[in-house]
Parts: C-alpha cells; structure tokens; sequence
C-alpha cells in the first residue's frame, strides 16, 4: 500500500455518534454509531454502505456542516468546530450550481466568498474548467448542460477553491453508467496530478473498487464502520483495472459484506425504521411502507 | 417538532395581542379623537349590539345574494369558456393573453358605467362581481386544462380510453386542485369587487352601511360592521380552502395568483406572431361590432361608438383638468407602488427566510390578504383626507401582499442544497442573502411587482372612486353623471393602455430574468 502516514492525517475521526430528533422522540434515529477512521494526506477513501447507513452524515460532519452529537473530528490536527471553507471542498450529489449565473460565474461565486481577488479568480476559474474540460462551456447556464457536464462543473468550482481535502457526496450516482465510469477515469487522474485528500460517498461497488486507496464499509442503521478494505493500485488508474479480475474479486468480497446488511434494510424488521434517507424524517415513510 | 408549533402559536397569539394593546392605547391615551379611531370596547359593545339586535341582517342578506349569484355565472362561464378555449392549442395561444391583459385592467373603472345600466341596485352590482370573477376562473382553467402531464394522457390513451373517458378520468382529476384556486379567487373577487361597489354608489348591502356610518362618523358601529365583514370573509375562505384541501391530491396550488401569473407567461414565452394577429384581429372585430350596434340601436346616452370615443380622447388631451386628473392619478400610482415595493421586499424578506417566522406570521399576512380591505376604505378617508395621501395609503394597502407573497414563495422554493453548497464554500450570511436569496427570488419578486401594480392601481382607483375632488377615478364617476360617456370610455381606454403597458413591462422584465429557469 503507498500510504505515506503523515505525522498528522489529513482527517482524523474518533468515536463519533450522530442522532437526530431529540432523545426520548419516537422518531429518534442514530445515523452514525461510534465510527473511527483515519484519512492520510494524498489518500482516497470510499464510504460504501446500506441506505441510511450515516456515509453522508459522516461526510457533513467531517467537514464541519454538522456538529456530531458524541465522538470528535480533526481536520489537519485541528478539531472541527463549524465550516471549514478554506481546507475542504464540496461536491454534492444534487446540482448544486447556481441557475442563474453561468458556469464560470459560478465557479467565481466560490472564490468571491472566500475574498480571493478578482483578477486571480478569473485565472484560477480557467484553470479548473480546463482541467475538468469544460473550456467551452465557460459561458453556458447549467440548464444549457448535461447531467455529466453538471457534475464535472460543481468539481471545477470544488477545485478552484484550492482546498487539500475534497469530499464529495455520492457526486455520479444521477448519471448513467458509462458516463460514471469514464467521469472516475478522469477523477483518477486528476488526483494522480493535484495529490488532493479526498473522501467519496458511493453506492456503487464498482465505482468504489476503482477510485479508492481503501473501501469503508458501513453496517446497517445505526451505522457503524464495519470493515476496511484495502486496494493496492497505483493512480492514475485506467480503463484495464476497470476490467481487471483483480477489481471483480475486490467487488465480489464487497458485496459479500454488504449483503446481510442490505437485506436488514429491506427486510424491514418491526421495530427498526429502513427509510432510504439519511435524515431523521424520512424515517416516517419508512414505518409505513 | 411539537415545541415549535407551540411557539408559532404563541407568537401569532402575541402578535393579535399586541395590535389589539397598541389599538387601546392609542385609542384611549394616544390623543387621537374617538371619532377617528374608537377603542377595542367600544367596538366589542357594538359588535354584540350588532348581533343582538340584528339589523345587520337585511343587508348581508343582500349582499350575500349578489355575491352568489355573481360568483354562479362567473364558475359557470369562466369553467365552461376554459374548457372550450383549452381544446385548442391554437385558441390558447390567442385568447389566453387576452384574457390576461383585460385582467389586468381594473374594472372597477367601468362601475360608473354598469351603474347607467343595470341600476343603482343589486344587479350592478352582480354583473360588476361576474366580471371581475369570471377571470381568475377562465385563466385557471386554461391553465390546469392545457398543462396536464402528457405521460397521464399518453398512458391512459395507450390503455385505449376514449375522449370522454380521458376527460373525466385523468384530465379533469388532473386539473381539479388549479382550477379550484381559481375559483377560490373568484369567489373572493366577487365578494370584494360587491363590497367595492356597495361602497362607491349603492343603497343597499354592508358596503354601502359601512360608507354610511362612515359619513355619520360613527366609527365605533363601522367598526362593528367591519369586523362583521371580516368574519364573513374569514368564514368564506375557510370555506372554500377545506374544499380545496380535501381536492387538492397532488399538493396543487396554494396560492391561485401563482398560476395566473404563470399560465400567461409560459404560453407566452412560445407565442408566435400569427396568435398575435389574430387576437388583434378578435379586438378589432369586437371594436367594430360594438361601433355598429350603438350607431344603429344604442343610446348615445349609454353608450358612445368606438370612433367617438377616439375623437373624445384627441379631445380630452387638449382639456387642461383631465391632463392634470392622469398625471396626479399616475404620481399617486407611482408613489404607492414604490411604497409598496419597498414594505413588501423587507417584510417578505423578513417572513420568508427563518423557517420560523414563515411558519408563524405568514399565515397572518395570508389571513389579511383575504380580508375585504374595501370595507376599510372609509377609514383611511377618515385617516388620511380626501387628498393624494389617503389614495397612496389605500393603494399601498392592496399592492403590499401579492409583493409579500411572491417575496416569500421565491425565497421559500430555493433548494436547500444550494444553501449549503454556499455555506460550504464559506459563504457569509449576507453573501448568502445577495448572491443566493435574492437572485434566486428576483423572477418571482416580477411576478409579483406585476400583480402588485394592477393591485395598486385598483386600490388608488377605488379610492378616487370613492370620495376625491380630482384625479381619474373622480372624472369617471364625474363623466358619467354628466352623461359624457364618450369622455368616459375614453379616459377608460387611456388607463387601460397605461395598465397593460405596465403588465407588459413587467412581464417583459420577468422573462428576461427567468431565462435561467428553462
């Protein structure tokens, strides 16, 4: 493995439990349960897990958008009291661009909050469009854009912050198959070159074995880190390892984990709720279905 | 969950608390006169006297009978009318914008005219209601008809269903929740444009008792009345809203002025030049029709032919009152409409970014925009003279909710990822307020600064209409007791070119700014 364990990681989480509705709520849920994980500098690692199973919470809470309720994180050796705009980046699921400003100017909206100067943020907005290669499509709305070109466009502005760690909430899973694939092709790459720390939310197998230096698995509700799976591989990683029997064995042994536990959330139990969210409130359409 | 729906409670109990507590105070220790402004008791004692005594009842009873019949032919036509122009792509597209455009004009300008022909009695009044009702109805009912999702008719066809069968099963379902806003509108049109009228010329109804006492200055019983007139508006909305919720399947519209102001637009956006021709060619069809009927039977009396109106227009631009009546009507326009713009943005700002606040006192606002202001009318008279300032005030008081309401809906739809996503990149609050909030809000804020200034310009009018020595609504009712109507239509025609041309600059402007949203 080509970890280099800095002397501080880049993100160090320890004992973390996050619950929402207040205690003695019937719809209390605890979406994370006691999870420890360390991200070093440079490295990508995959939360894979059962729907509700707390990855994106995790995610919020790393980077400061939510506090947890028990447990701490240090982002740097630093612990983490709220949003930490200049050290880590987003990219959502959602599109997150601004609708009326075109994907440059919104690439130059992230920089303006942050006070970078205008004539640098220009510069850097180029750059960053460049290196997703959306260069001509500097001056388009995204409703002019594909759900693709989307995506590549919210990682521009993520890039253009300059920050050392990248998360990025399950960022493929609206595109189709191919382009998801040929969009973590390119994410390789691109972590090959800016040696960026970056934690990734997935619910494909396939895309986790081939963008991670390791594989968090997540049980079920309430969820709790229930193994890490290594993968040895140089980055940038190309189409052979896509197609690699050393990918599928890596698949296969992830599927065998997270089997039992996707079942636990569609088996619905009586007591337990299985909603499909990672919110507390969902839980109500889960009871009844 | 349930703590907070307490403090929501809480604090729109303390808000009533408070207007009342601020009303006693002023009333008793503020130094203001009792005729100007009588106390809580006072009022609470006629109220009951009010009731006890019932004298109250023959005019609600008239006034309710006019409202339901308007409203009758306004849900009978309007629904009927929709549904005809509806089967027509074609006919959308020419008579939706039609409709539109002479909603936007105020009516109410004509009541002088429907007096001269229906009387001074209840019929004016109802056929003043049916109009002005007929609208909301018409449009809502294009717009529901024509915007059914094509994957429910492509399904249901697939399944072989006939035309009728397509009708009522999918499409009518589909379109019930819209079409019930509309009419939910128009019944609180007809209700208010009654009230309205009562108030201008009547001898009958609670409009015309509250105009009485007003002149009497016995406050303290047009305040029972009012607060009679509130319940009943109250109750009505009630009414049709739990009507509304037990119909509405699919979360439909809550607010009906949402999909007014959108059926236009969106069909706008694709209008090609021929629609356009041929709805210049239905006005000047119905222009032509008009001139020969009241060349060969009308009244000149009555009515006066297009051609004359023409020539009474060339002639009242040279006439220095009536020149002098549209630049003070348009500077009282002016004024209240920026008024109301600037109240509206900051109270809706307010109300609609903390979930909270929205949850608590958005449900007050809604409440007051149901109320029938017009009955208020003479107060502000009372308040404010009868100058320039109480006709602002009077317009303020209409144009302020549309601008709240569309504030508050454009603030309330932003999709929360983008708020974090902004707070993600180290957004400040007030960055967030500039760069997020308000761009996302602004096409909705022209929305509503266009239904805010055809609001404006029918509280500033009613308010001339009412009681005034100068302005537009004054030389109307003025024209037509003088028997002048050719000067009438024509100062009518030339309000209703600087209503539309309002309409369309906003509508203009709103586009421009929506491009984003396709």
């Amino acid at each position: 493995m080509s970890i280099v364990i800095d002397a501080t990681p880049a993100i160090k989480v320890e004992g973390v439990t996050q619950t929402f509705g207040a205690p003695g709520n019937a719809l209390r849920v605890v979406a994370l349960e006691n999870a420890s994980l360390e991200v070093a500098r440079g490295e990508l690692v995959c939360l894979i897990g059962p729907s509700g199973c707390g990855k994106s919470t995790l995610l919020n809470l790393m980077g400061g958008l939510a506090l947890p309720a028990s447990g701490k994180i240090w982002i740097d050796g630093e612990p983490v009291t709220g949003p930490l705009p200049r050290k880590v980046a987003y990219v959502f699921q959602e599109n997150a661009l601004f609708p009326w400003r075109s994907v440059l100017d919104n690439i130059k909206l992230g920089m303006a909050f942050q006070g970078v100067p205008q004539a640098e943020r220009e510069l850097r907005a180029r750059e960053s469009l460049e290196a997703v290669g959306l260069t001509d499509f500097a001056k388009h709305h995204p409703g002019q854009l594909s759900g693709g070109m989307k995506q590549r466009a919210q990682l521009a502005r993520a890039l253009a912050l300059r920050t050392e760690i990248l998360l990025m909430d399950e960022p493929f899973a609206a595109l189709d198959e191919q382009t998801r694939m040929v969009l973590g092709e390119d994410l390789s790459v691109l972590l090959a070159r800016s040696k960026k720390t970056i934690v990734f939310v997935t619910h494909s197998l396939v895309e986790a074995v081939f963008l991670a230096d390791r594989v968090a698995v997540f049980t079920a509700r309430p969820g709790r880190i229930k193994q890490i799976i290594p993968v040895e591989e140089q980055h940038p990683r190309k189409r052979r390892f896509m197609t690699s029997t050393k990918l599928s064995q890596l698949r296969n042994e992830l599927y065998e984990l997270l089997h039992d536990e996707i079942r636990k959330t569609i088996d619905i139990p009586a007591t337990g709720p299985g909603s499909p969210a990672d919110d507390a409130f969902a839980a109500n359409d889960g009871g009844k279905a | 969950m349930n703590g907070s729906r307490i403090a929501q409670r809480i604090v729109q109990l303390g808000f009533l608390v408070t207007v009342a507590l601020a009303w006693q105070i002023t009333a008793t220790r503020g130094g203001v006169s009792p005729l100007l402004l009588p106390p809580p008791a006072a009022v609470y004692r006629e109220f009951l006297s009010l009731l006890r005594t019932g004298t109250f009842w023959p005019d609600l009873k008239i006034t309710l009978y006019e409202m339901t019949v308007a409203f009758s032919i306004a849900a009978v036509a309007g629904s009927f009318i929709g549904y005809l122009v509806s089967r027509s792509r074609y006919a959308i597209r020419v008579l939706d914008p039609l409709f539109a455009g002479i909603f936007a004009v105020p009516a109410i300008l004509l009541y002088p005219l429907y007096v001269l022909f229906f009387g001074l009695g209840p019929g004016s009044k109802i056929a003043m209601g049916a109009t002005i009702a007929f609208f909301p109805v018409v449009l809502n009912t294009i717009s529901a008809l024509s915007r059914v999702d094509s994957v429910y008719v492509a399904a249901a066809q697939s399944m072989g269903a006939t035309s009728t069968q397509l009708f009522w099963s999918v499409m009518f379902p589909a379109a019930f929740p819209v079409v019930l806003a509309g009419l939910r509108m128009g019944l609180i049109l007809a209700f208010l444009s009654i009230l309205g009228s009562e108030t201008i010329a009547s001898f009958s109804g609670l409009g015309h008792q509250i105009a009485g006492l007003a002149e009497n200055m016995d406050t303290a019983r047009m305040f029972a009345y009012i607060v009679l007139v509130m319940l009943i508006a109250l109750l009505l909305n009630f009414a049709v809203s739990s009507v509304e919720a037990r119909g509405k399947n699919e979360g439909g519209l809550s607010v009906a002025s949402s999909a007014i102001g959108l059926s236009a637009t969106r069909i706008r956006a694709k209008m090609l030049l021929r629609p356009a021709v041929v709805r210049l060619g239905l006005v000047g069809a119905a222009l032509l029709i008009w001139e020969a009927g009241a060349r060969t039977f009308g009244d000149p009396l009555f009515v006066s032919p297009p051609s004359r109106v023409i020539v009474a227009m060339l002639h009242l631009s040279r006439e220095k009152d009536v020149t002098a009546a549209v630049i003070l009507t348009c500077w009282e326009l002016i004024a209240a409409f920026a008024l109301s713009l600037i109240i509206g943005l900051t109270v809706g700002l307010i109300v609609g970014m903390h979930r909270f606040t929205r949850a608590s006192i958005y449900p007050i606002i809604l409440l007051l925009y149901g109320m029938p202001l017009v009955t208020v009318l003479p107060l502000f008279v009372i308040i404010f003279g009868i100058g320039a300032a109480s006709k602002i005030a009077f317009g303020v008081s209409h144009g302020v909710f549309p601008i709240v309401m569309s504030v508050v809906a454009g603030v309330q739809n932003i999709k929360p990822i983008l708020l974090t996503s902004a707070r993600s990149m180290g957004a400040s609050r007030r960055q967030i307020l500039a760069s997020v909030v308000f761009p996302h809000m602004l096409p909705s804020l022209f929305t509503g600064m266009r239904l805010g200034m055809s609001a404006v310009l029918l509280g500033v009018l009613l308010a001339e209409l009412y009681v005034s020595q100068s302005g537009v609504g004054y030389l109307t009712s003025m024209f037509t007791q003088t028997f002048q109507p050719q000067k009438l239509f024509a100062l009518v025609a030339v309000l209703a070119a600087i209503a539309v041309t309002l309409n369309e600059l906003c509508r203009l402007s709103e586009r421009r700014l929506s491009r984003w949203r396709a």
